[in-house]
């Protein structure tokens, strides 16, 4: 198993105390699989993702175990965690433009991981950068190579961030929300080349997105996060098709359909997100929940397994779906 | 009998200018509106779908006279928005509001909600503050907030909230048209369909027509009766919504529609530009270099927007798909 | 350590320092030890004693006394040139955002060429020209916080006048003078108050400065600047004659920065609602 993630949690000092953003996260991701994060704000997606790099706030406690490669990363001293980052796990950021040094060439940023971690020449490096760039499909990559971002398209420098995390062939890439700043066109596009890249060399993908369709397009299996704790996990279709859980199933279901009708009514999800310091003993989505019932709002809910891959955290997670 | 449409946008040209790479060079104009037209009639909310560099967000502006156009004329009711006085156009914008996309820029952090819900109607000069109290009750209410926010801050208010707010600001002077930009793309999934089915709602009871400018189609779906694509200042396609993004007529709306996600089919794999497409000429169509189904013609004129035989829909495509 | 904490400290000790330095100036019309340009020459150089707190200077003068009028020089200087830089400053910067275009060009080379000359050389210039004494020093001073506070403004202003909220107001039919009331100032207030703290302790020095070149409050009015001025001439015979004043300089700075630092976070009605 390339990367096993047991039992996470990651608490955030803040001036109220410690705030709990995920609250054992336990999935695991083998060579060549693509597994979803599906989650709204507050979810922790983005904290687990940050985590597995090693590059969570200084504020921020991770307790649990995360082995990469039979290596446990928690705890970790920060130069073996350089040795990998960029080498064997890599990461794609969600705004090109701030990921990418504005006052350093294109070229340059690609080629710098291949010059740490595989000790290249800097010409060497470089002229394998410009290979990389023709790899993500960038018109003419020898332009792009010595171009600085500002002169590049939103899409383009996601190309070149594409590319950068590519370099060194990782086993292990982490996409945060990859396309959420682009135009839908060009996200089509790049979540298209994500996909052929993994066909070319059996990368594994760890996709965090809060669209749902986005990881349904992309992903085998996914987790569906909620106020740090993950509601659901399992084969993406079988979720898509069937969920056991009450957030994933009001999540479909407030999703706005492009086939829709003028003044249709969706089905919302009353209130909102919670804020940390607002959650109650017992389960996050009680009270917005419209299955709760008064054990959820006084104890946690348990995970309840459906066969081996699914798994969906809900008192009443075998009654999900039953009536609909 | 001719119904008269409430809003009329006559094409818009606007143009921006960038800065001059050199003192002696002229200044590059980066083009944001190349003709544009269309009407919005009260009760038909009409959707605005384009990416960025659409020229869709400088519609937005231009159409509330918040900026002026280079040439063309936008009418709220028949009368010009840009051919009166300023104290004419202030009262004009009794009639129509913005909403914005981001939820936590559009309310000034320094003011009660009661302030700022209350601002258009500070700025017509009319009704006392108690009058001013009690509208702003009412509108709070209307959007599902309690009377007693009025007294808060944003600050503590949730992105989906504040948005409610910027709505209730927006529906105080009960305007005829509210032009909504990217009203729900910075909120939550969950949030979303909330603020979505507010706007329904509004429509419905208050009598509220939006110009919805989106660049997400569900969203535009759920709203609006008419749409309108843009593509780099121009507008590619109008009609029907449904008819629009099921039977989509020009290439471009195609590619929209296919690149949008969804849940209930697999990813497509969208259509590359075909390799004759290599850059398009000045002349020709403007999404020719990236159109699947370029033909030579379209490289040679450049198509207008022309109704398509016996239905209501318009494209702009010599060879429309539908 | 909790961040409220860490605001409030600063809060409180910068407004006790600056209560204390308004309470020397009021204290210091309706009492004061001795008179303060009282000269005493059988007891000059005196050291602290019952009789005289702090000693007595190179004329008998008494120390405590002259400190608590100085202040009143410090104060006068510093709010009323404060006072024209805000008035001036704020309005040239407001309508140059509000201007845009050659307008706003046009104020910000002003500001620039006023820059031009250090601060320090330009009051000297003026108050040698025009004679010295407090009311020169204050104008000279104050002249050099306008093109701050303006150049303060206007980035500022530009800031506020790009955000959303500045554009509803736009859409709502709001003028640019009641958005710049309303929207434009209440947002730039923050800084525009830390500024005003930071210029208020740099007029304390600069008037300082100029007495102490003899250029600001001339005899026998009382003045932080002039005292140390005169304590050099008798550095080897009573050092702390030069100390007293240097500290009582110090002290005000310090607790105006203070202030200014507490008052902005105290204002900020993020914060506020925490308390």
């Amino acid at each position: 198993m390339l990367l096993e993630v047991v039992n996470v949690v990651i608490d955030i000092a803040t001036p109220r105390g410690a705030e709990r953003v995920v609250d054992g996260a336990t999935f695991s991701l083998d060579d060549g699989e693509s597994l979803g994060v599906v989650g709204e704000s507050g979810s922790g997606k983005t904290m687990t993702a940050l985590a597995l790099m090693g590059l969570t706030p200084e504020s921020a406690r991770v307790a649990g175990s995360i082995r990469f490669e039979g290596r446990e990363l928690v705890g970790l001293d920060e130069d073996a965690m350089r040795a990998l980052r960029g080498d064997r796990i890599a990461m794609i950021f969600q705004e090109p433009m701030t990921a990418l040094n504005p006052l350093h060439r294109v070229g340059w940023q690609v080629a710098e991981p291949l010059i740490l971690h595989r000790g290249m020449t800097r010409s060497a490096a470089f002229e394998l950068a410009v290979k990389l760039l023709e790899r993500v499909r960038l018109a003419d990559p020898e332009r792009a190579a010595r171009a600085y971002p500002f002169a590049l398209s939103g899409g383009e420098r996601q190309r070149a961030m594409i590319a950068m995390a590519i370099g060194c062939s990782p086993r292990l890439v982490i996409a945060d929300e990859p396309t959420t700043a682009l135009d839908v066109t060009v996200q089509a596009r790049i979540l298209e080349l994500i996909d052929r890249l993994r066909a070319e060399s059996r990368m594994a993908l760890l996709l965090v997105s809060h669209d749902l369709a986005v990881i349904a397009g992309h992903c085998d299996r996914v987790i569906v996060m909620y106020a740090g704790l993950i509601m659901e996990s399992g084969p993406v279709d079988a979720i898509l098709r069937d969920s056991k859980n009450p957030y994933t199933r009001a999540l479909l279901a407030a999703r706005p359909q492009p086939g829709a009708r003028p003044g249709a009514r969706l089905k919302a999800i009353p209130g909102s997100p919670p804020v940390h310091h607002e959650i109650g003993p017992g389960c996050p989505f009680a009270g917005r929940c419209e299955m709760t019932i008064d054990v959820c709002r006084t104890t946690p809910p348990p995970e309840i397994a459906f066969g081996a891959e699914r798994r969906s955290r809900c008192h009443r997670a075998r009654e999900v779906g039953r009536s609909a | 009998m001719i119904e008269r449409p409430l809003l009329e946008v006559v094409d818009l040209f606007k143009s921006y200018r960038l800065p001059r790479p050199s003192p002696f060079a002229a200044h590059p104009l980066r083009p944001a509106l190349l003709g544009v037209s269309f009407q919005v009639f009260a009760g038909r909310s009409f959707g605005i779908v384009g990416e960025s560099g659409s020229g869709k967000s400088t519609l937005g502006r231009i159409a509330l006279a918040l900026d002026k156009p280079d040439s063309g004329d936008v009418r709220l009711e028949g009368r010009s928005l840009f051919d009166i006085s300023r104290r004419e156009l202030r009262a004009l914008r009794a009639h129509m509001q913005m909403i914005f996309q981001d939820p936590y820029g559009s309310l000034d952090p320094r003011h009660r909600v009661e302030k700022i819900v209350a601002e258009p109607l500070a700025a017509l000069g009319r009704a006392s503050r108690s009058e001013h109290r009690a509208r702003v009750a009412a509108s709070l209410e209307a959007v599902g907030l309690r009377a007693s926010d009025a007294r808060k801050y944003p600050h503590e208010f949730s992105g989906g909230q504040r948005q409610r707010i910027a709505i209730a600001r927006a529906l105080i002077t009960r305007p005829k048209l509210v032009v909504a930009d990217e009203p729900v793309s910075a909120l939550d999934v969950s949030v979303q369909a909330q603020a979505l089915n507010l706007m329904s709602d509004l429509q419905r009871d208050a009598g509220v027509t939006f110009l919805l400018i989106s660049h997400d189609l569900s969203v535009v779906a759920h709203i609006c009766e008419t749409t309108a694509v843009m593509f780099r200042g121009r507008i590619v396609e109008m009609g029907p919504t449904d008819a629009l993004f099921t039977a989509p007529a020009h290439p471009y709306t195609r590619e929209l529609v296919d690149a949008t996600p969804r849940l209930d089919r697999a990813s497509p794999v969208p259509p590359s530009p075909s390799a004759g497409a290599a850059k398009g000429s000045s002349a020709g169509c403007p999404y020719a270099a990236r159109c699947a189904f370029v033909r030579p013609h379209c490289l040679e004129k450049a198509p207008g927007l022309t109704r398509l035989a016996g239905r209501e829909r318009s494209a702009a495509c010599h060879f429309p798909l539908a | 350590m909790r961040l409220g904490s860490r605001v409030d400290v600063s809060l409180w000790l910068g407004a006790v320092l600056v209560a204390i330095l308004l309470a020397a100036a009021a204290i210091s019309f309706v009492w004061t030890p001795y008179p303060p340009a009282a000269i005493d020459i059988p007891h000059r150089l005196a050291p602290p004693s019952l009789a005289h707190w702090f000693g007595t200077d190179s004329l008998g003068r008494d120390v405590a006394s002259e400190l608590l009028a100085g202040s009143r020089i410090s104060i006068l200087v510093g709010v009323v040139a404060v006072g024209i830089g805000l008035v001036f400053g704020v309005a040239l910067g407001l309508v140059a955002a509000l201007s845009k275009g050659s307008v706003e060009d046009a104020i910000m080379k002003a500001c620039d060429f006023v820059f031009a000359f250090p601060a320090l050389l330009s009051a000297i210039m003026l108050t040698s020209t025009y004679g010295p004494g407090v009311v020169n020093a204050i104008v000279a001073i104050g002249v050099y916080n306008v093109p701050i506070i303006a150049k303060l403004t206007r980035a500022t202003g530009n800031g506020v006048l790009g955000r959303e909220y500045a554009l509803a107001a736009r859409a709502a039919g709001r003028g640019p003078v009641s958005i710049a009331f309303d929207h434009v100032l209440p947002n730039i207030a923050p800084a525009l108050i830390v500024q005003a703290t930071i210029q208020f302790a740099i007029a304390i020095l600069a008037e300082a400065a100029l007495s102490y070149l003899g250029l600001g409050a001339q005899p026998p009015q009382a003045s932080w600047g002039r005292m140390l001025s005169e304590a050099q001439n008798v550095l080897f015979n009573a050092p702390m004659l030069a100390v007293y004043p240097g500290v009582a300089i110090a002290l005000s700075v310090l607790g105006l920065n203070l202030l200014g630092d507490g008052l902005r976070d105290a204002l900020d009605p993020k914060l506020k609602a925490r308390a």
